[in-house]
């Protein structure tokens, strides 16, 4: 939110002056391109694009020119191919390298489930090592609920799919999602679009909030998104997926932590499996916590470097099913692997020297160029 | 000068400026090309109404990874062209009442 501080605020700035060009600044930065330290990382999504094998031989070539590239392959499941890469830095680089060769990456999603069957008699862990050995599927975490089971589901995976796994064992499953409805904040019109839902094939109950700007929704069922989606749109909404915080975190108690030298060795220790985001140590009476981002490494990779390490950890499962809340704005967890750990900027040193596109698209101002009268000052962020 | 970077959380659902000068909830998404940069930064200065100068880092995100800026975090470049104020990486460290106290100090 920090362009919104700026603007709470009413920070003044200095305007930038245009002076005689320092030209021997110029293109520092460009010459400090690979910033992002040499700890890999790994990550895996979904390939959208041509699945012949000389077209994803090709997609293979584009990713392995990436500079800090050290891994990639790309594996067919039913219904979708993954692709699987172990670089020092993932996100734009990859995704921007696999767009030039004619493909479109997506993050593997996330699914919560409500699984309704008999908890107490089902051998809970081995049908954890089930799921999680369906082509697929990166990660699988589950908590007991009244009649049966929230389950967070990691991977590239079919509902249908989960569903004929669980079935042997007595349950049935079903995708549980979050959206927000942008429009009309009318009970009438919410009461409207509920209807329109529920009558949607595989809808099997929708729950509603009125809120500002729109609603929140809740919807249960295997449905698709482009269905709701479009469905939403003849009533005169937007419609919003909602994605679920604790998807993004790994979460941890860990035994062995006492003090901040014991943390750095952990910490190490998971940089050394490719943890290239951040690693929250938190400590609590009686316990010590662990977040680690997901999508970099399993849980039992994890385990096995703090085991390594001297330390043990347990994972804590906690999934909880969407709820209508009462939030109109939804902020997700920070995006993981984009921090740059090095720092090439000194004080008392010259800035490195950019010149950036301005708002209007045309123009550019170079940062050197403004060095003169008054100091310049950079406010570097997002919108969100 | 605002110099707008990656998206520190990436789809979040927030209100957005419409066509017609209201606004509705919409999701802001992580940016990877030039034009998904100036539409979120058009959005971001429009909704907030914010006048100051303004670029986007270019699609190699190169800027952002000299200065270590993302999710935020704060400069202030003197007459010379040196760094004289450099606030902690954000959220922690992006703290406005420390530049706008270096300011004060250093600026008439």
């Amino acid at each position: 939110m920090t362009i919104r501080t700026i603007a709470a605020v009413g920070l003044t700035l200095v305007a930038a002056t245009a002076l005689p060009a320092a030209s021997q600044r110029r293109d520092r930065a460009q010459s400090a391109v690979g910033a992002e330290g040499s700890q890999a990382a790994s990550g895996s999504y979904i390939v959208v694009g041509s699945p012949t094998d000389a077209d994803l031989d090709r997609l293979l070539a584009a990713i392995r020119k990436v500079d800090g590239v050290e891994q990639v392959e790309v594996k067919k499941i039913p219904g979708n191919t993954l692709l699987r890469v172990r670089a020092a830095a993932l996100g734009t680089i990859i995704i921007t390298a696999a767009r030039k060769a004619g493909f479109e990456l997506r993050q593997t999603p996330t699914r919560i489930y409500l699984a309704t069957g008999p908890t107490q008699s089902t051998d809970l862990s081995q049908l954890r090592t089930t799921l999680r050995s369906l082509p697929g599927v990166e990660q699988v975490e589950m908590s007991p609920q009244a009649g049966g089971l929230a389950l967070r589901v990691r991977g590239a995976i079919d509902p249908s799919g989960l569903a004929a796994v669980l079935k042997p064992s007595g349950f049935t499953s079903a995708p549980v999602s979050a959206f927000v409805a942008s429009g009309s904040a009318a009970p009438a019109d919410v009461a409207r679009l509920r209807m329109a839902l529920n009558q949607l094939l595989g809808v099997s109950k929708i729950e509603t909030r009125v809120v500002i700007g729109g609603a929140n929704l809740v919807v249960y069922g295997d449905v698709k998104e482009e269905a709701l989606t479009k469905t939403a749109r003849a009533c005169g909404y937007g419609l919003l997926s909602v994605n679920d915080p604790a998807s993004e975190t790994q979460r941890f108690t860990v035994q062995g932590v006492t003090g901040s030298e014991d943390e750095a060795k952990l910490r190490d220790a998971l940089r050394g499996v490719g943890v290239a985001g951040e690693i929250q140590i938190q400590k609590t009476a009686g316990e010590v916590r662990l977040g680690v981002p997901t999508g970099t490494a399993s849980a039992r990779a994890l385990a096995g470097a703090a085991k390594s390490a001297g330390f043990d950890l347990t994972q804590v499962e906690t999934v909880t099913l969407p709820s209508i809340g009462s939030e109109r704005e939804r902020i997700t967890p920070p995006a993981p692997n984009e921090r740059t750990i090095d720092e090439q900027t000194r004080m008392g040193e010259l800035a490195p020297d950019f010149s950036l596109l301005m708002h209007d698209g045309k123009g550019k101002i170079t940062l050197s160029n403004s060095f003169g009268k008054r100091p310049v000052v950079l406010i570097f962020g997002s919108y969100t | 000068m605002l110099v707008y970077i990656r998206e520190a959380h990436p789809d979040s659902i927030l209100f957005v400026p419409t066509k017609s000068g209201g606004k509705e909830l919409g999701v802001v998404g992580q940016t990877f090309a030039v034009q998904d940069r100036l539409n979120n930064l058009h959005q971001c200065t429009s909704l907030l109404q914010l006048t100051m100068p303004s670029v986007i880092d270019s699609d190699d995100n190169i800027v952002n990874r000299t200065y270590a800026a993302w999710p935020d975090r704060l400069y202030a470049i003197d007459t010379d062209g040196k760094v004289a104020f450099k606030s902690g990486p954000g959220p922690a460290g992006f703290k406005t009442p420390d530049l706008a106290a270096w300011l004060q100090k250093n600026v008439r």
